[in-house]
């Protein structure tokens, strides 16, 4: 595996990181003609500059010398040369040919120098130069493909050795990006002395040195440098320039939960969405901002209203039993497991569609997407392994932001904008509701009497109305605002942020969701760096206030409707109809109001401490709170008062608390031409939601019905579910020569969701690289910059069920008896089951192309679900149905995940990149024992997915009765369970996002398309009533049957339940595959679009930037699908909006 | 600076600590609080007054229907062996009914279904209760034998009807249900068997007197009537004429009037299920929900009427015919409606009315077949003639005092077929203990009575989720 070096050479190998030598000489300095960048030394007639700022006007010369070697294929980075005596000037012709470096010197560079003698067979290029430099007077520096060479010794007069006579100097300079801005904040170590220091606002710094020493530069987002202190340095001002990471496999730091490490050198499957991309969307969930920017992540959103839920799925299903269990990621912020992880935080069912069942209140609503700084997204085994029992669906890291060293700096971004409904419905018109209506009782052979066809017959046919429109297809508003102070110095950093949010809805009436938020963070660090503190808080109020019902479901009222009487009060009823049930008029649904008040704290410190070199030892003390308040109000003025209807309210209080304490010890070393990094910890987390509810009904007055003062019953309800979690881990990572990389992860888990002897469980995982590009041998292969392979195998669980299944429970009866409670057992119960478990296997390529401008990863993942969690079916005789057991079924999902990043253009003024990413996945159910006599028979078939269509096969109307027909599959003459057939799956064949960033000059444009391969329920599935009674009916639904013989799409129209219609539509539109169609779309998800002033302008106005944008989500969408929106699937849940916004950001 | 690495120092000696803790791996950590709105058996168990709640929920969930779903004992019982005899028609047809009516129960019935597992979960109920109070150690021997007793006696009563309807059942004693689900059936004499221990426990652990004030949990009489029964069911003669009189000379009940023998807590009672307050739910009592029929003037037609059989069995006379029945004639037909509930809602009713589980007209009628069998013809007319006596109906003892033992025999089963029709299965269980079902049945629905039929099926997903259940002959 390792390539023996050739041993006729000596070879000082310096595995560090690559050496930027900080003096280039002056006659180069002189005859690139930047004297006026050069500074007279205190020595007096010696020029230095700084490489750095010199290698920004050599830009363009270095992008011509990449793209050459581009070309110059075969070249390779290896040197094999031998002969005696050879002058260098020959020495550096023969490298050139061989390698295709340029090499930079001016002529007399080269005096003083002497030929040399060498023997090297395939050696790398940097060790050559410093075999046949040695003892020389000249020294070098590489920089892409070019080498600099230039003196080493710039006094000639200088003689004393530099060991015998330390100097004292001080380092002073200052940090810049390529564009010349300060970098405030930026660290600056000495490695030699570990001294350290932070740049001030205007990126100034300096730091005691010695010659030889090196010198650290870093700046989060940036590429670090290590630059050498030359011997002749003398302690003149420097300016060092820092580039962009963005592109740097190196220097991204990959936040991998409870250690770092580099893009490079990770071996797992880590990806992040930055402050950056979350930026240019104007998103109230951050979970939003995520959708198509990270493979294998599939967000879904469960409603177009503030507030709503999305579901998450990282890698596919793997709950069989989802009454019981949960497959939702693991969400972690600022190091606090989320209380309530991805659950509704409310309990009472609205407008946001029930919590029970992924609808409710997102608990990331409750965050401001502007104070997150990254979100990582773990997936494979190496990455969640750490996570233990909790890992197996994936892990969601958010950071929010930090302070940063500088003058203080304070930025403001407000933006304003709108927003409508992405799909429309369009219904049929009044006339010919009326004609279809009609029909279906000429077909059905009834007589329309008044009782049966008052909609046409007693009500006002001339009067019309677009529910859709009127209902659903609002515009909404949106106002954000957000301002935060931030800076500090070397030793303390802070930040302090507020912000606004408030969005209206697409509804009728006065509906919002409005977030008020405040942000900190406090960093500070001892002197000697040894102690290091950072304390976090986030917290925010939000007033979700919408309706009972989300209105979009009424989009299929009778078109004649009644909905003002004469006197312009809510009609109740029209010719002696008295309007109940779901024929209520809509809009005194808008009197049921419903208000959700989230309160959400989020607190986490973090210590640490140096013990020695390389032990450190840290504690993260989390804590989270939220709490939500609900008032749901039910006045009888939303009924006909002839319905007897009582004013009801109905209120909920739900807190979630959370804490965690997590130890840790951590411990580097360099062994050999290798570093190991050792990681204990412990962990030890509670979590407790509490319920309580209230429905009081009878109030004498509704302006008595916030209170309960006048209500005659109140009914009361309340539940505690607390649970503890505590974990030992380690971590054993060992990096030999930066190119063999492996990582070990442990877990030992307990958990409180298990019966006493269950509770504990190891988990694990073994993660390897191999950064191939570095092998001498690959070296010829110059358009390959970077190749990595690794993979990782380990053991994750799953202990996401309810609280308590593993108690022998009694509750109350429903009844008391006698005139008591009475107690009864309310299930069987096993305390023996235990985790789900998931062995997540997982290969990736990870290729970067010409200097890293292309990168490319593959990835294959299989991942295998077993002892899944569900309620077990037992005989009755046991006293139940079935008791919560572990399933020996096994769940695979499996799948590729590509990503494609190019940075298409790179210059100065104009930079375009683009990321692609596809993920194809595989869900299989692949064993289930006793399937067929399991409550899941005809739920699930084998060797298919979970989301499997296992229903009727629809085989179209039946000309002669016009009736929908049906595959009896086991032609038993019965249309029965027995008949199910698989009919595909719900799973999306593929999906992903593609991204786009331009920026030209001051401009930039960003946009986001996002695509899904996938079959879906069509409109039609949200049916409960027959084509034919009083509902009226898409426009888009046409073509039906209507005389024999005729072949038709849609079977006879019809209004009676008991005639032969009933049951063909009843399982045409529950039971079959007719109503499961194409869902696929592709969307514009996001497009900003932004200007700032030039720095020259604003700089005047002693102003840093000032941005103006604007945004827009959702804005197209292009899809077959008909009737509603092909992500929310149903016409009757308010689609995703399309939101315009136009802003401004403003740093001083 | 001095200051901060002092206070390094303590954080480290701080975070050691801290680290060290979730290091033990304590499961005491793990222990949470249990849940604010349940009980675990082992706190059911530490408190007297838990215990009683949860003997009360057995009779609660005992108790428990709705109009929708009765349960068990409350309304099945009445309701499906009623179709499945001679004595109740369904006057809509309504495929799930009509197979107990037509003696052709699918295996996958519903009805039957439910009906099998509701009496399962109060066993498993009784089960828990026994297997837990031996270990109760703050309980004291007073309560723990009441409670045990009841227990019992809701088992056996569970039990004797399940095996009426079902022969073969599995008898489950325990609330393991890896054990259980392996269980197979027992015979019904070993059914019978573990009824009769029970019984007998109950008897002697159970006082005179009932635990509160109404007739509504198992006193020591309760457990003696239903014991009565059982050794009736066995042709023990001499043990039911004990228990039948242990409970008729207890000097506690007598015979109420036919108006009020459905009454609460009235004299007649031994055992009354008590429906659910006013408050809590609409209905009264099952029979009442099930049988009461709109008032004639909606011209509605009832949803059950007796069979003409039936009705043509009253002598004239019979107080039971203008008490217990109603007549309705709906668009020209006339049907017969059980009527001895006659409230079907709760909140309507002037008076209430509770389910009555036993009765003293049984004890009557349990004493006098015994005495017949054992050729003691006088004690036998004694009794029928209480009952006779009641419906005013002349007595035997004056009309026919020389009858023979066969023609008493049938006398006393007849007065049992008017008696108790429409409750809890006295017919079905009749006809089938004594033998006559094939003769009765055929007469009554003609050929397609198959013997087979005497017995329900056993739900066809319990065959599949039990692999050794297995069925009753006739069905699969």
């Amino acid at each position: 595996m390792f390539r023996p070096l050739p041993a006729n050479v000596r070879v000082t190998t310096n595995k560090t990181s690559p050496t930027d030598y900080l003096l280039i000489s002056p006659k180069l300095c002189k005859s690139m003609k930047l004297s006026t960048l050069c500074r007279r030394s205190a020595y007096g007639g010696n020029r230095y500059i700084h490489q750095t700022l010199l290698v920004m006007r050599l830009t363009a010369l270095l992008l011509t010398a990449s793209f050459l070697n581009v070309a110059a294929s075969g070249l390779s980075q290896e040197v094999s040369l031998s002969g005696k005596n050879i002058p260098l000037e020959k020495v550096f012709k023969e490298v050139k040919k061989q390698t295709g470096y340029q090499f930079m010197f001016s002529k007399n560079t080269l005096d003083g120098t002497h030929p040399v003698t060498v023997e090297a067979n395939r050696l790398a290029l940097p060790d050559f130069l410093r075999l046949v430099l040695k003892d020389q007077p000249i020294s070098f520096s590489i920089n892409s493909k070019s080498i600099f060479f230039f003196h080493k010794t710039v006094d000639p007069g200088q003689t004393t050795p530099v060991d015998t006579l330390p100097k004292k100097l001080v380092m002073s300079g200052r940090i810049v990006d390529v564009d010349g801005k300060p970098l405030a904040g930026a660290t600056i170590t000495n490695t030699a002395t570990k001294n350290s220091t932070s740049t001030a606002a205007d990126g100034s710094f300096s730091v005691p040195v010695q010659p030889q020493d090196r010198v650290l530069v870093s700046y989060i987002g940036f590429v670090s440098k290590d630059v050498r202190i030359s011997t002749a340095y003398d302690g003149r001002t420097m300016v060092i320039t820092l580039s962009l990471a963005d592109n740097a496999l190196k220097d991204v730091e990959i936040n991998k939960g409870y250690y770092t490490t580099s893009r490079r050198l990770n071996t797992g499957d880590v990806s992040t969405v930055s402050a950056k991309d979350i930026a240019t969307q104007p998103v109230t969930n951050v979970l939003a901002a995520l959708d198509g920017r990270v493979p294998g992540l599939l967000i879904t959103q469960t409603t177009g209203l503030p507030g709503g839920s999305f579901k998450v799925d990282i890698r596919g299903r793997t709950a069989i039993d989802r009454t019981i269990t949960d497959d939702q990621p693991l969400f972690i912020i600022d190091g606090i497991p989320a209380a309530a992880n991805n659950g509704a935080l409310n309990t009472q069912y609205s407008a946001l569609g029930d919590p029970s069942n992924f609808g409710g209140l997102s608990p990331f609503n409750s965050i401001n997407p502007s104070d997150i700084e990254s979100i990582e997204v773990l997936k494979d085994a190496d990455a969640t392994a750490i996570y233990g029992s909790r890992g197996a669906n994936g892990v969601i890291l958010i950071t929010t932001k930090k302070g940063k060293v500088g003058k203080t700096k304070v930025d403001a971004n407000v933006y304003s904008g709108f927003s409508n409904a992405t799909a429309k419905i369009s219904t049929l018109n009044t006339t010919d509701y009326i004609a279809m209506r009609r029909q279906a009782f000429a077909n059905d052979g009834d007589v329309p009497d008044a009782s049966s066809a008052y909609d046409f017959l007693v009500w006002d046919t001339t009067r019309y109305h677009d529910f859709n429109k009127l209902l659903g297809r609002n515009t909404s508003h949106t106002q954000d605002a957000n301002l935060s102070v931030s800076g500090g110095n070397a030793n303390t950093q802070f930040l302090v942020g507020a912000a606004y949010h408030n969005e209206t809805t697409v509804l009728p009436g006065d509906l919002y969701d409005r977030r008020i938020s405040a942000h900190f963070n406090l960093s500070h660090n001892s002197d000697d760096r040894r102690f290091k503190m950072s304390l976090s808080g986030n917290y925010s109020v939000d007033n979700n206030h919408l309706l009972n019902y989300d209105l979009a479901n009424y989009y299929n009222l009778p078109p004649n409707l009644r909905l003002y009487d004469s006197a312009g009060n809510l009609a109740w009823n029209e010719g002696g109809v008295v309007l109940s049930g779901p024929l209520n008029n809509p809009l005194a649904y808008t009197k049921l109001s419903y208000s959700l008040v989230t309160n959400n704290l989020n607190a986490d410190m973090l210590l640490s401490y140096a013990i020695t070199k390389g032990l450190t030892i840290k504690t993260n003390l989390g804590y989270n709170n939220i709490q939500t308040s609900e008032v749901s109000l039910t006045p009888k003025s939303a009924y006909a008062p002839t319905l007897g209807i009582q004013n009801t309210s109905d209120f909920s209080v739900n807190h979630f608390d959370s804490y965690i304490v997590e130890p840790q010890l951590e411990y580097s070393k360099k062994i050999g031409e290798g570093k190991l990094n050792a990681l204990a910890g412990g962990s030890l987390q509670s979590t407790n939601a509490t319920s309580l509810g209230i429905l009081a009904s009878g109030y004498p007055s509704e302006a008595l019905m916030q209170s309960l003062v006048g209500a005659t019953s109140q009914l009361g309800t309340r539940t505690s579910s607390p649970y503890v979690y505590e974990a030992a881990f380690g971590r054993l990572n060992y990096d030999f020569k930066e190119r063999y990389l492996l990582n070990l992860t442990v877990r030992r888990d307990g958990s409180s969701r298990f019966g006493s002897d269950k509770r504990f469980a190891n988990f694990g995982s073994v993660g390897a690289a191999w950064i191939f590009s570095d092998e001498r041998w690959m070296k010829n292969l110059s358009f390959l910059s970077f190749g990595k392979l690794r993979s990782s195998y380990g053991i994750t669980g799953n202990d996401k069920i309810t609280n308590y299944q593993y108690l022998d429970t009694w509750t109350t009866t429903q009844y008391l008896y006698d005139g008591s409670a009475g107690l009864h057992p309310t299930k069987l119960f096993n305390p023996d089951y235990h985790w789900e478990r998931t062995a997540k296997f997982e290969g990736a390529l990870e290729l970067g192309f010409i200097n890293d401008r292309i990168l490319l990863s593959t990835i294959y993942f299989s991942n295998s679900s077993s002892n899944a969690l569900v309620q077990y079916k037992l005989p009755e005789i046991t006293g139940f149905t079935s008791v919560v057991a572990n399933l020996p079924a096994k769940v695979v999902n499996s799948g590729w995940e590509f990503t494609l990043t190019t940075f298409n253009i790179k210059t100065k003024d104009f930079t375009w990149s683009t990321n692609f990413n596809i993920t194809i996945p595989k869900n299989k159910l692949v064993s289930f024992p006793g399937l067929d006599n399991s409550p899941y028979k005809y739920t699930y078939a084998l060797g298919h997915s979970l989301n499997v269509i296992y229903k009727y096969k629809y085989t179209g109307v039946d000309p002669q009765t016009g009736l929908y027909t049906f595959e009896d599959k086991n032609k038993d003459g019965l249309q029965d369970q027995n008949d199910y057939e698989v009919q595909g799956d719900l799973d999306p064949r593929f999906y992903g996002g593609l991204q786009n960033s331009i920026r030209y000059k001051n401009f930039t444009l960003d946009f986001l398309f996002t695509f899904r391969k996938q079959l879906g329920t069509t409109y039609e599935a949200s049916f409960w009533r027959m084509p034919g009674d009083i509902s009226n009916l898409p426009t888009a639904m046409k073509d039906f049957w209507t005389h024999p013989g005729q072949h038709a799409t849609h079977q006879r129209l019809s209004q009676d339940y008991a005639g032969a219609a009933y049951q063909p539509w009843y399982d045409y539109t529950y039971n079959s595959n007719a109503v499961y169609g194409d869902a696929s779309f592709v969307r514009l998800k996001n497009i900003s679009l932004s200007y700032s002033l030039p720095s020259q302008l604003t700089q005047k106005a002693h102003i840093n930037l000032l941005r103006i944008y604007v945004q827009a989500q959702n804005l197209l969408t292009f899809t077959s699908y008909k009737v509603g929106d092909p992500e929310i699937q149903s016409p009757t849940v308010t689609p995703p909006l399309r939101t315009i916004v136009l802003g401004a950001q403003l740093t001083f | 600076m001095r200051k901060i690495i002092t206070i390094s120092k303590y954080i480290l000696a701080a975070g050691l600590l801290i680290f060290l803790y979730p290091l033990s791996s304590c499961n005491k950590t793990l222990d949470i609080a249990p849940p604010v709105d349940q009980l675990t058996t082992t706190e059911v168990f530490m408190d007297s007054s838990s215990v009683e709640n949860a003997i009360l929920g057995a009779y609660a969930l005992q108790a428990t229907f709705n109009f929708a779903s009765t349960s068990f004992l409350c309304g099945n019982v009445t309701l499906y062996p009623g179709l499945s005899a001679d004595e109740l028609h369904k006057t809509a047809v309504s495929s799930l009914y009509t197979q107990f009516e037509q003696n052709a129960i699918l295996s996958n019935n519903s009805l039957n279904e439910s009906n099998w597992s509701s009496a399962y979960n109060l066993i498993y109920q009784c089960n828990l209760i026994l297997e837990k109070l031996p270990g109760a150690a703050t309980i004291s021997a007073s309560q723990k034998l009441r409670v045990g007793s009841e227990a019992k006696f809701l088992r056996a009563l569970n039990y004797f009807y399940l095996t009426n309807e079902y022969g073969r059942v599995a008898l489950t004693t325990s609330s393991d249900y890896s054990s259980n689900t392996l269980l197979s059936r027992s015979d019904t004499a070993d059914v019978y068997k573990q009824v009769i221990a029970d019984l007998k426990d109950a008897e002697a652990g159970l006082g005179t007197t009932y635990p509160t004030v109404n007739k509504v949990r198992a006193n020591k009489y309760a457990a003696a009537a239903l014991l009565a029964r059982v050794y009736l069911y066995q042709k023990d003669y001499a043990d039911a004429v004990t228990e039948a009189t242990t409970v008729l000379s207890s000097g506690m009940y007598s015979l109420a009037t036919p108006a009020g023998a459905f009454l609460p807590n009235n004299s007649e009672a031994i055992l009354q299920l008590m429906p659910p307050s006013t408050t809590q739910s609409i209905f009264s009592t099952p029979e009442g929900s099930l049988f009461v029929p709109a008032p004639a003037i909606y011209q509605i037609i009832p949803n059950y009427a007796l069979t003409p059989g039936l009705v043509n069995s009253f002598e004239n006379g019979d107080l039971r015919r203008t008490n217990w029945t109603v007549d309705q004639l709906i668009q020209g037909v006339n049907y017969t409606v059980p009527l001895k509930y006659k409230q079907q809602f709760a909140f309507s009713a002037a008076t209430q009315e509770w389910e009555i589980a036993l009765r003293l007209a049984d004890c009557y009628l349990i004493r006098a077949e015994a005495q017949a069998f054992q050729n003691h013809l006088s004690d036998a007319i004694a009794d029928l003639d209480q009952v006779r006596g009641r419906a005013g109906l002349p007595q035997i003892a004056g009309t026919d005092p020389g009858i023979s033992q066969p023609d008493l025999v049938d006398t006393i089963f007849h007065e049992c077929r008017i008696e108790f029709f429409t409750e809890w299965g006295h017919r079905w269980f009749d006809l089938k203990r004594t033998g006559r079902i094939n003769s009765v049945m055929t007469a009554a629905k003609g050929s397609q009575w198959k013997p087979t039929a005497a017995l329900f099926p056993i739900p066809h997903s319990e065959v599949l989720a039990a692999p050794n259940l297995g069925q009753n002959d006739g069905y699969n």
